[in-house]
């Protein structure tokens, strides 16, 4: 070893000794192809789950924000309670008066930040006496949401149009009995062909489509409720459906002024309605952000849970590889004594026996990673609602993951290898 | 073969598997505590599942009582859609005060009812105000048919009930935002503009379905008439009385409705009659669905350590070919050998499951104890993760069994 340059000579030497290790390694894998195999298999096991729970969850998560954002980045949504519109009142906010179509003006003119208020007017479809149905020809859908919306609307929510156009103020200035479908209602009333110009009954009164909206990619389980709107001009649907009350306002910030956009929407609001200074607003005011973030806090339990419930999976197959490690060390005690004796390091021992190990599970881990991938493939063609192919982050960390539990597994085998007394190890039978 | 000698074969190979799992202690731990992992994993997963459903039935009982049932122009557990909420409405008319008061008389001494009828308004008290009272006017019946768990105070009087008095029964919250500082007992309510004396007060009750059990107002029947007028349909809540089975008692019910609508026989009722049964399928589907995500998760966790004892055994197997060799040469069959080979597996795998059963149980236990809720493994549970065990067992020995028996006896001879 020269004392000048002691650095490369040490790292020649560890390259060929982890090269000597790697080739003992492999050499005793393949002595043991069974064996080896079932070990590998475990791990397989362990990493498949774990990559596809975990890329379930996220393709499902990822899809869920993906359908608040359809509504706009951008925007500012304003409801008089707090949660979803389309669900019932809570127990808290039953009370409060709904917002007004005729605030979104206001909003508009008095904000600086404002860009401009879309209005979103929904319809129930279902009271007490009857339920709203559409209906084309002999096609008939009870599941559609209805909704009034201002001619902006499409706009302010960055609504993608498969076929037709958008309400003009006119329209809305008239009363037009005009529509704009969602997709699925599309489909269901006039099949694949063609919707727009074609007329069709709500509620037993009679319409013309003017647009058909794209499908959207976002989903809650497989599920868009933005597919089942039937939209009419606010105007239009307030003098055909009296009793609809609650209210949406989007309000659009200008570029980047989101958060003056909602502090004045906020100070607008209660002006409008009147809130004394000392009172909470009577209205909730939420981005596709915040909703988003909620929506994770309520997720990331349920999916720190389910991946800890899935890499129970992993953790066997890391006391598989332990096992496998166990035998290999027992069976080669005379090999691991004669080595010894004629002057191997003890850290040599301990690489080669971890070498060993991490080859296993890291083999265990491509495999597993492989067959992840491809069963992610087969779940998302035959489910498009569980999108299962597993992310970059989740192949990798999958890999390296099962190379970890490989050389944890093996730590324990390889130190009782590393240990060994020379003497009593060639003595052994 | 006589049943004596295989008996004894069977006895002859539990005997060898345990000399088997007992010579290579550090093999068949590791094998064992693959499995223990997997049914522990299981137990516990099942225990948790456990705690959702008796989660739901306490509940249920809370606001619905335990062997009550409601009638209701539309009561469905859960979700129902739009078009069979439409046909349950034209269906079934509101029920009305005189058809309550006609089923009553035809009760007998079988049925208690209590009628409900219910809005949310604003509750006032001094300056301040609870917005989402749930102002409920019922009769004292209910506080023999629901557990309303009154720690102060009490319930009102069949009196009380007759002339309307002016008297609530306050939940938790309502309670709590309106009286701060002060005893709420004698002390005086509004609601819609009405004073009412506060004459109970609850327990706090927690949530049902997400809906707070505590911002109740309980007052008299008559009086809730008085300040909201009559309702357009009752609920209404009733029980068996005496000792006989609930059956009877719905039954009854369920003819004195038919008989007061003059339903004639084989027409569907005109009215919904919801069992707590049918309240708790509710929240016992959704456990249910809970649980198939987590069987196939946990499914696998089990078939890695399947993996992990078949290799436990397959070394076995190989490391004894000579002494299977020996064997075979002076006379044992295939079939004890096989039996022998599965045996080693099947113990080192129940050694696994009842330790892993175990652990699951003590887990179980601690964090019951430790996060405050009543969540008990059941012996059902611990059989399943053993019995789980008991077949992944024989699963895993299945393929080093076979090698073992399809071994040639001279190459195994010459096996060192």
């Amino acid at each position: 070893m020269s004392v000048t340059d002691p650095t490369r000579s040490d790292v020649a030497r560890l390259g060929a000794s982890i090269r000597e290790a790697a080739r003992l390694a492999w050499d005793s894998l393949r002595g043991q192809p069974a064996r080896s195999g079932l070990a590998i298999g475990g791990v397989v096991i362990g990493i498949v789950t774990v990559v596809l729970v975990a890329s379930v969850l996220v393709g499902l998560r990822n899809s869920v924000a993906q359908l608040f954002r359809e509504l706009g980045t951008d925007n500012i949504f304003a409801f008089h309670r707090n949660g979803d519109p389309y669900t019932p009142a809570s127990d808290q906010d039953a009370l409060r008066r709904p917002l007004t179509p005729a605030y979104a003006a206001t909003i508009e003119r008095l904000g600086t930040s404002v860009r401009d208020v879309g209005v979103q007017l929904l319809v129930p479809a279902v009271t007490a006496t009857r339920t709203i149905t559409a209906r084309a020809g002999g096609n008939e859908s009870d599941s559609v949401l209805i909704e009034g919306v201002s001619a902006n609307f499409f706009d302010v929510t960055g609504a993608e149009f498969a076929a037709g156009r958008p309400f003009t103020e006119v329209e809305n200035g008239v009363v037009a009995p005009v529509a704009v479908l969602g997709a699925n209602v599309a489909t269901a009333l006039f099949g694949p062909g063609e919707a727009v110009g074609k007329p069709f009954l709500l509620g037993g009164e009679r319409y013309f489509v003017i647009g058909v909206l794209a499908k959207r990619k976002g989903t809650f389980f497989g599920e868009n409720r933005n597919d089942n709107v039937v939209s009419l001009p606010v105007a239009t649907a307030r003098r055909r459906f009296p009793e609809a009350v609650n209210t949406v306002l989007y309000v659009r910030a200008k570029p980047g002024e989101r958060e003056n956009a909602r502090a004045e929407a906020e100070i607008i609001l209660r002006l409008l309605r009147g809130v004394r200074d000392d009172q909470p607003s009577d209205f909730q005011l939420s981005t596709s952000d915040q909703i988003i973030a909620q929506f994770d806090k309520l997720g990331y339990q349920l999916f720190l849970a389910t991946v800890g419930l899935a890499a129970v999976s992993l953790l066997i197959g890391g006391i598989g590889i332990a096992n496998v490690m166990v035998m290999s060390v027992t069976e080669r005690t005379r090999e691991i004594g004669l080595r010894l004796a004629i002057g191997a390091r003890r850290q040599e021992v301990l690489r080669q026996f971890l070498f060993e190990a991490a080859m296993l599970a890291g083999a265990g881990g491509i495999a597993g990673v492989v067959t992840a991938t491809l069963l992610g493939l087969i779940a998302t063609a035959v489910a498009p609602a569980f999108p299962a192919v597993p992310p970059l982050w989740a192949v990798l960390s999958g890999f390296v993951t099962s190379v970890a539990v490989g050389v944890v597994a093996g730590y324990w085998p390889a130190r009782r290898a590393a240990e060994l007394d020379p003497v009593e190890a060639l003595r052994y039978e | 073969m006589p049943p004596s000698s295989r008996t004894r074969n069977v006895t002859d190979a539990i005997v060898q598997a345990l000399g088997a799992v007992s010579a290579h202690r550090l093999r068949s731990t590791l094998g064992a505590l693959a499995i223990a992992a997997a049914v522990a994993t299981i137990v516990v997963v099942v225990a948790a599942l456990d705690g959702v459903a008796s989660y739901a039935r306490t509940t249920t009982a809370r606001s619905f009582g335990s062997d009550t049932f409601l009638i209701a122009q539309v009561a469905s557990p859960g979700r129902v859609t739009r078009r069979e909420l439409q046909l349950q409405l034209q269906r079934n008319p509101a029920i009305r005060r005189a058809e309550l008061a006609a089923v009553e008389r035809l009760a007998g001494d079988l049925v208690e009812y209590a009628p409900n009828a219910q809005t949310t308004a604003e509750v006032v008290a001094g300056g301040r105000s609870y917005e989402n009272g749930a102002v409920t006017g019922t009769t004292a019946s209910l506080a023999d048919l629901r557990d309303l768990a009154i720690v102060r105070g009490r319930f009102f009087r069949p009196d009380e009930d007759r002339r309307g008095a002016q008297v609530a029964v306050i939940g938790a919250d309502v309670a709590a935002t309106l009286f701060p500082a002060q005893d709420p007992l004698e002390q005086f309510i509004r609601v819609a503009g009405r004073r009412f004396e506060v004459i109970g007060l609850q327990d706090q009750l927690g949530n049902s379905g997400g809906a707070s059990l505590d911002r109740y107002v309980w007052i008299p029947m008559a009086a809730y008439e008085r300040a909201f007028g009559a309702s357009r349909s009752l609920q209404i809540f009733a029980k068996t009385l005496g000792a006989r089975p609930s059956v009877d008692g719905e039954d009854r019910a369920r003819i004195s409705f038919r008989a007061v609508r003059g339903l004639a026989p084989g027409a569907d009722d005109t009215f919904d009659l919801l069992t707590p049964d049918a309240a708790r399928g509710f929240v016992l589907n959704l456990s249910q669905r809970i649980g198939a995500a987590a069987a196939p998760i946990s499914a696998m966790a089990l078939l890695a350590a399947i993996v992990v004892v078949t290799n436990t055994v397959l070394v076995s197997v190989t490391t004894r070919t000579h002494e299977i060799g020996v064997r075979r040469a002076l006379g044992a069959t295939r079939r004890q050998i096989m039996g022998e080979v599965l045996a080693e597996s099947v113990v080192v795998a129940m050694i696994g499951g009842v330790a892993g059963a175990a652990a699951a149980a003590g887990l179980v236990a601690v964090l019951s104890s430790s996060l405050g809720v009543p969540v008990a493994v059941r012996g059902t549970t611990v059989a399943l993760g053993v019995t789980a065990a008991a077949l992944s067992g024989i699963l895993a020995g299945w393929y080093p069994a076979r090698r073992a028996t399809r071994l040639d006896v001279i190459t195994a001879l010459r096996t060192e």
